[in-house]
């Protein structure tokens, strides 16, 4: 996958946002450099455009990355805060392959992490969004405290007709460094893949209920790959190019040392040719390696693992400061 | 905010028919001499709700075996079934608990 934040713009100031968004945020990617990263990504294996922001549906030619990735044959997904949602700006997401609308909970719960209001701004425009035959679904950020929520975002998403319930663990990255207590921890993220499981049984096929955990047993695929002949996208996924043009591994806001580069300083296809040349080594033997270790030394069954890639990498530059 | 898991409010999460001393207990009746688990059915993940399994026992123990099971509040059923014509040489004990 790769995740575009075009900007970083957004009408609301979320307590847990990991890219630090807001109204008084004015980064904005050009189109074109965007436009070339997408085309690069496709080259070298990336077959999902997600864009985020900041609130994508602020970006004016957000139309064109989605036609853009879907001429290349990826599939295309938007995530936004669904607050801005109105018939011209569904007109610009046509051929869109997801609309992935962020919901934190009950309306109460929603409301505290984004704003008085937000649900039902955001409740609001669902129907328009059905009307419009557009595919969405709901993400919902996981807390050490908000897990006996999902049922009842399970039983609206199936109300609403959404097709997907994503459970994405919260990101310790941009506000969302200020809520370390309320980080899931390993075994919270076990219960929640329990519970996960429980209500798909519950709401039956319609809506696909995904957490974004790896069973323990897949991180064996990742360490012994022969990584040397495997495409990129494979290897480094998903890739992250944030409002500033910094294009960094696995999480928004990611460790700088091992950021590809900068699409202001060169293109995309040029940054993977040179991680991949002088770094990706490296990267698999001191981060990669560390991740695989750290989860095996802690015995769980499902892992936050882009989280723990991340860890690992806090930890190695705290360690190695001048490395 | 609250500092309580959000688990931890999910009681059909954490509650059990069968409480896990109880399963030590059980199982552990196989460790005593003269007494064989020959079958163990464990129904409930993570919470156990249903438990069904058989000893094969010598006749003179099988009075004490079954006052231990029904003194284990959660066994629920128990059938007795003996083995050897003409003298029986062996009982095997069935039991099972939970709903």
């Amino acid at each position: 996958m790769l995740q575009v934040h075009p900007l970083g713009r957004c009408n609301l100031s979320c307590l847990h946002c990991y890219s630090s968004s807001g109204p008084a945020v004015t980064e904005e990617l050009e189109t074109g450099l965007l436009l070339g990263a997408i085309q690069d990504a496709a080259q070298e294996g990336y077959n999902v455009l997600a864009v985020s922001g900041g609130e994508p549906l602020l970006y004016r030619e957000l139309s064109q990355l989605i036609e853009c990735a879907r001429n290349l044959g990826m599939t295309a997904t938007v995530t936004t805060n669904g607050t801005l949602l109105n018939a011209r700006r569904l007109k610009s997401l046509r051929g869109l392959d997801l609309l992935a609308i962020s919901l934190d909970g009950t309306p109460d719960s929603h409301d505290r992490m984004r704003g008085r209001g937000s649900f039902l701004q955001m409740a609001r425009r669902l129907e328009q969004v059905r009307a419009a035959g557009l595919p969405f679904g709901f993400i919902f950020t996981l807390t050490m405290q908000n897990l006996s929520e999902l049922e009842w975002i399970a039983r609206f998403a199936l109300d609403q007709g959404a097709a997907l319930l994503q459970v994405h663990p919260l990101e310790l990255a941009g506000r969302g460094r200020q809520m370390s207590e309320h980080r899931p921890d390993e075994e919270e993220l076990q219960w929640a893949v329990v519970e996960a499981a429980r209500l798909q049984t519950v709401v039956g096929p319609s809506v696909v209920i995904h957490v974004d955990a790896l069973p323990a047993g897949g991180l064996r695929d990742i360490g012994d790959c022969e990584y040397q002949s495997l495409p990129f996208a494979f290897l480094l996924h998903p890739l992250i190019i944030e409002s500033d043009g910094t294009v960094v591994p696995a999480e928004h806001g990611f460790d700088r040392r091992w950021k590809l580069g900068s699409l202001y300083d060169r293109s995309l296809a040029v940054s993977i040719q040179q991680f991949r040349a002088e770094r990706l080594g490296a990267f698999r033997k001191q981060i990669v390696a560390g991740a695989l270790t750290d989860a095996a030394a802690a015995g769980v069954r499902f892992v936050n693992w882009h989280e723990a890639l991340t860890r690992r990498a806090r930890e190695v530059a705290v360690s190695a400061p001048n490395a | 905010m609250t500092s309580e898991r959000g688990s931890d409010k999910l009681q059909h999460l954490k509650k059990a028919e069968i409480s896990e001393s109880q399963l030590d207990r059980l199982a552990g009746f196989a460790n005593e001499e003269g007494i064989e688990l020959v079958d163990w059915l464990v129904r409930g993940i993570p919470a156990v709700d249903w438990l069904e399994g058989s000893f094969h026992v010598r006749p003179n123990a099988v009075g004490d075996l079954i006052n231990r099971l029904v003194a284990e509040g959660a066994v629920r059923q128990i059938v007795v079934f003996p083995y050897g014509i003409p003298a029986v040489d062996l009982v095997e004990v069935r039991f099972a608990s939970g709903r």
